[in-house]
């Protein structure tokens, strides 16, 4: 069952073509990763299936377009934005932003509280809870967010970049927490990247965008030397993952090398 | 006490009040300039009450409102930033302004009083009209105090959960407008957007959460108020300075203790 579906989707900024005829759908519990160069238009597409910015074309989420979702429906999406765009001197704290995303949502007090302490937790966030958000990292602050969506317990989760301002040592960290929510929760995520090693390792679909798609499918199939030189201009190739061996380390090797 | 003397505390705490809280989104959303755009405009307003022969505060309110949901449109239509259409807005109406009051026949002595605010003056008529228009902002502000503070950290979010943020945003726009014309009768035109900007200020040097922020903005807001309305009458100097500089003081003295923290 296809909980997001594009169709001929095109979107103009001024005279600029963003994105030009996508079309593309994602089953139920699916983790897409949509990748592509600066300016492919990877944020544009978030932002048209969230009905953020005008365009041409048909997008449905949960068989609907977006301005016909009921109340119950929007709840059941999740947003990570690529960042927090507030003063940094704003004295707001983690709790704080926790309790108002919550506000006037009709559950009960007592099982808002155990959602925020649960996904506070899972995001390793419970020793943060009292900090103001202007003194968190950028890591800590894009965990924040990604708790902010899961208290909700949605069926989708879109995050846009939410690798920006995170280390190498934290992107591990930070797919190891996405597998783990996509494989406990069975949520449909679709999250923009650029790291091409780990589409390869987590990502049951990927999107390749140039402003069209260039390229869609499973990572086996679609991560090929012709594709990177079609999204990239240039040729590359993916880092796949062994299977881990059970008396030894995982390695990573390039099946394609960079000519 | 005298009896001026008590409408103007009672019409100088009400709108202290009302800047101060509304003036924390006002500085989330970063649009401190929005406060000097629309009290500029409604030199318009009152230069069009003038002309028209019609009571001037409630043209200032009328014009304020349209040029407060103007800067709204114009930013969520346009590609511009908010500075900008701002930087558009208070230029073009203050030019109108002036141009209109042109027009007004003989000595207008009350205009004086709407650049620079005349506490001391407030009439019974004007606290009925202070009270009520508070009123109103303070009901839609509690009303919808959640989606507003959603709305101003982060709107596209509130969008994909559903907040009605177009109504509410112009709404929020055409309170905010309100509250702005009508504190001009505190401090004038000119100094207003002290009122909306110093206390959150000084709320954020100390305050340790958000709620911290909104408790501070509007204690100090009303100390302002109240010390700079004693202040002008102990030494007789004219009232909305001196409830600026008394915002202005208790900034200092904020910033200090946060240093020192």
């Amino acid at each position: 069952m296809s909980v997001i579906e594009v169709k001929n989707l095109t979107v103009k900024y001024e005279n600029t073509v963003a994105l030009y005829d996508v079309s593309f759908s994602i089953e139920k519990g699916t983790l897409a990763i949509v990748i592509g160069p600066n300016g492919a238009g990877k944020s544009t597409l978030i932002k048209s299936i969230l009905n953020l910015v005008p365009f041409a074309g048909e997008v449905k989420i949960f068989g609907k377009p977006f301005n016909k979702l009921s109340k119950e429906e929007h709840l059941k999406i999740g947003y990570v934005p690529q960042k927090f765009n507030f003063p940094k001197s704003l004295p707001i704290t983690v709790d704080e932003i926790m309790h108002l995303s919550f506000a006037k949502i009709p559950i009960s007090k007592l099982e808002k509280e155990k959602r925020i302490e649960k996904f506070l937790k899972m995001a390793h966030l419970e020793n943060l809870r009292n900090y103001k958000i202007g003194d968190l990292s950028g890591g800590q602050m894009q965990r924040v967010l990604i708790a902010r969506a899961l208290m909700f317990l949605p069926e989708i989760i879109l995050m846009d970049e939410p690798l920006a301002g995170i280390d190498v040592a934290g992107e591990k960290t930070f797919y190891e927490f996405i597998d783990s929510i996509h494989q406990r929760f069975g949520i449909t995520i679709m999250l923009v990247s650029h790291d091409v090693t780990s589409v390869d390792k987590y990502a049951d679909l990927v999107l390749c965008l140039n402003k069209r798609l260039v390229c869609y499918g499973k990572p086996s199939e679609v991560l090929t030397e012709s594709n990177f030189h079609k999204l990239y201009g240039q040729d590359m190739g993916a880092f796949r993952h062994k299977p881990c061996p059970k008396d030894g380390p995982c390695e990573l090797y390039k099946e394609q090398e960079v000519k | 006490m005298p009896l001026f003397l008590q409408r103007a505390l009672a019409a100088g705490i009400i709108t202290s009040i009302l800047c101060a809280f509304v003036g924390v989104f006002v500085i989330t959303r970063k649009m401190a300039f929005f406060a000097n755009a629309v009290a500029h405009s409604s030199l318009t307003g009152i230069a069009i009450g003038f002309l028209v022969n019609t009571n001037p505060f409630w043209s200032a309110i009328g014009f304020g409102a349209l040029v407060g949901m103007g800067i709204g449109y114009l930013y969520r239509k346009s590609v511009l930033f908010i500075d900008t259409v701002i930087g558009i807005f208070l230029p073009s109406s203050m030019a109108l302004g002036i141009i209109l009051i042109g027009f007004v026949k003989g000595y207008k002595p009350s205009l004086l009083s709407y650049l620079f605010g005349d506490i001391l003056a407030v009439t019974n008529s004007d606290l009925y009209i202070i009270s009520v228009l508070s009123l109103i902002s303070f009901i839609f502000l509690t009303a919808f105090f959640h989606e507003i503070i959603i709305i101003s950290l982060d709107e596209d979010w509130a969008r994909v959960k559903g907040v009605a943020v177009n109504p509410i945003d112009y709404t929020f726009f055409v309170i905010l407008s309100l509250i702005i014309v009508v504190s001009t009768k505190i401090v004038g035109i000119i100094l207003v957007s002290a009122l909306i900007v110093i206390p959150p200020a000084s709320a954020m040097n100390v305050a340790r959460n958000f709620k911290e922020t909104m408790i501070y903005s509007i204690l100090f807001g009303i100390i302002s108020a109240i010390l700079g309305i004693w202040f002008s009458y102990l030494f007789d100097i004219s009232t909305g300075p001196s409830i600026v500089i008394t915002a202005s003081i208790i900034f200092a003295i904020t910033l200090i203790a946060r240093r020192k923290k």
